[in-house]
C-alpha cells in the first residue's frame, strides 16, 4: 500500500463526476414522473388487453371517466372523516364513478355532469360540435351491466366517441 | 472590463459542492422512492348499439326509418353470450360460454375451447370480421376484455357489446 508520506497535499476528492452522475439520475426519474395522473385515478386497476392499442397522443379533446365498485377496504386508509364520507353515499359495491377535481359520484350525478360538460363544450365550441372523446377506464371488478351503463349514458347524453382504457398485455407480461 | 494587475493575489471562487449534492441526493431518493412505472396504457375502440334502437326495444315501439345516406349494417353471424358466476365466492367469474351461429349453439367450458370453436366459426361465418359479444350483467369487466381478446385472436376484428340481459335502459334515461 502506497502512502503519499513525504506530501502532505490537500486530499480533496473530485465531487464533480460524481455529481453529474447524480444530476443524470435525478433528471432520469423526475422525467419518468407519470404526469398522466393528473388525469387518470391510481385506484383504477384496468383489465389486461392483447388488443388494446397504444394511445393516439395527439388526441387531446379528452374526458376521463373512472369507474370502479366502491370497495370499503380500499378506502380505509383514507382516515375517518372522508370514510365516514364515503361510506355515508356509497354502500359496499356500488357504482363508483371517479372524475379527477370532482368528488366521486353515483349515476344520478354523473349524468347530471355529463349533460353540463355536453351543454358547456356545445356552446364554447366555435362550430357548436362537441367532438370530445370519452376515455374510459373501468376497473377490472367492476360489473358489466355498470360498464354498460356508463357508456350508454355518454351516448344518450350526446358523447359519439368512447373508447376504452387497457393495460397492453405483453408489457405486463415483461 | 476589469483586468487584474501584476502582484495582486487572485481570488479563487470557491463552488460550495457539498450543499448542493446533499440537495441532489435528497431529490434522487425522492424520486426513487416515488418511481412507479406504470404498464403501459392501450385503449380499443367499441361498438355499441345505437341509442334509438336500445330506447325502441325497451319502449315496444319500432325503430326509427334507417337513413338512407347511411351505410349498410353488417349483422353479425355469430354472438358469444356469456353466462357469469353468481354465487359469493366466485361472483363474477365465467360460468358458461355459449356461441350462437346461424346453424345452431355450442356450450364451451373455457377461453381456450372458446378460440378453438371460433376459429372454426370464422371460416364458415359470412361475416368473417364481426362478432357480437353478450356478457352476463354481473361478469367482471376483466373477463368481458379477455373473451373479447378471444375473440379477435380467432380472426374477428369487429367486436361489439350488447346490453346484458335483463338490463332495464330506463335506469338510464
Amino acid at each position: 500500500m502506497s502512502h503519499g508520506g513525504s506530501s502532505e497535499g490537500n486530499m480533496e476528492p473530485n465531487l464533480t463526476p460524481l455529481l453529474d452522475v447524480v444530476l443524470q439520475l435525478l433528471m432520469f426519474f423526475m422525467m419518468c414522473v407519470n404526469f398522466v395522473t393528473n388525469q387518470v385515478s391510481e385506484e383504477i386497476v384496468l383489465p389486461e388487453s392483447m388488443s388494446a392499442i397504444p394511445m393516439d397522443k395527439s388526441e387531446i379533446d379528452v374526458l376521463f371517466v373512472n369507474v370502479r365498485p366502491f370497495i370499503l377496504a380500499d378506502y380505509e386508509s383514507k382516515g375517518q372523516n372522508a370514510l365516514q364520507k364515503l361510506t355515508d353515499k356509497f354502500k359496499e359495491g356500488d357504482p363508483f364513478i371517479i372524475i379527477l377535481g370532482e368528488e366521486p359520484m353515483k349515476f344520478s350525478e354523473f349524468k347530471f355532469w355529463l349533460r353540463t360538460q355536453f351543454s358547456t363544450l356545445k356552446r364554447t365550441n366555435k362550430d357548436g360540435k362537441v367532438k370530445t372523446t370519452i376515455v374510459l377506464r373501468a376497473h377490472r371488478l367492476t360489473d358489466y351491466d355498470q360498464v354498460y351503463r356508463v357508456m350508454q349514458m355518454c351516448k344518450i347524453e350526446g358523447f359519439r366517441q368512447i373508447k376504452l382504457r387497457a393495460i397492453t398485455k405483453s408489457v405486463v407480461q415483461s | 472590463m476589469s483586468k487584474r494587475r501584476k502582484g495582486e493575489p487572485s481570488t479563487e471562487v470557491v463552488l460550495p459542492i457539498t450543499p448542493m449534492l446533499d440537495m441532489a441526493f435528497q431529490l434522487l431518493t425522492f424520486f426513487i422512492f416515488t418511481y412507479n412505472p406504470s404498464g403501459m396504457e392501450g385503449q380499443f375502440d367499441l361498438s355499441l348499439p345505437s341509442e334509438n334502437e336500445a330506447q325502441a326495444k325497451e319502449m315496444k315501439t319500432p325503430p326509427p326509418p334507417p337513413d338512407p345516406d347511411a351505410p349498410p349494417k353488417i349483422e353479425a353471424d355469430v354472438t358469444i353470450i356469456v353466462e357469469a358466476v353468481t354465487d359469493d365466492v366466485n361472483r363474477g367469474e365465467i360460468a358458461k360460454i355459449h356461441i350462437k351461429q346461424n346453424s345452431g349453439s355450442v356450450i364451451v367450458g373455457d377461453l381456450k375451447e372458446l378460440f378453438d370453436k371460433l376459429k372454426l366459426a370464422n371460416e364458415t361465418a359470412t361475416e368473417k370480421e364481426v362478432v357480437k359479444i353478450q356478457p352476463g350483467s354481473k361478469l367482471k369487466w376483466a373477463n368481458v376484455v379477455m373473451v373479447a381478446d378471444t375473440c379477435r385472436k380467432a380472426g374477428f376484428k369487429n367486436v361489439s357489446f350488447v346490453e346484458p340481459q335483463g338490463f332495464n335502459i330506463s335506469v338510464v334515461n
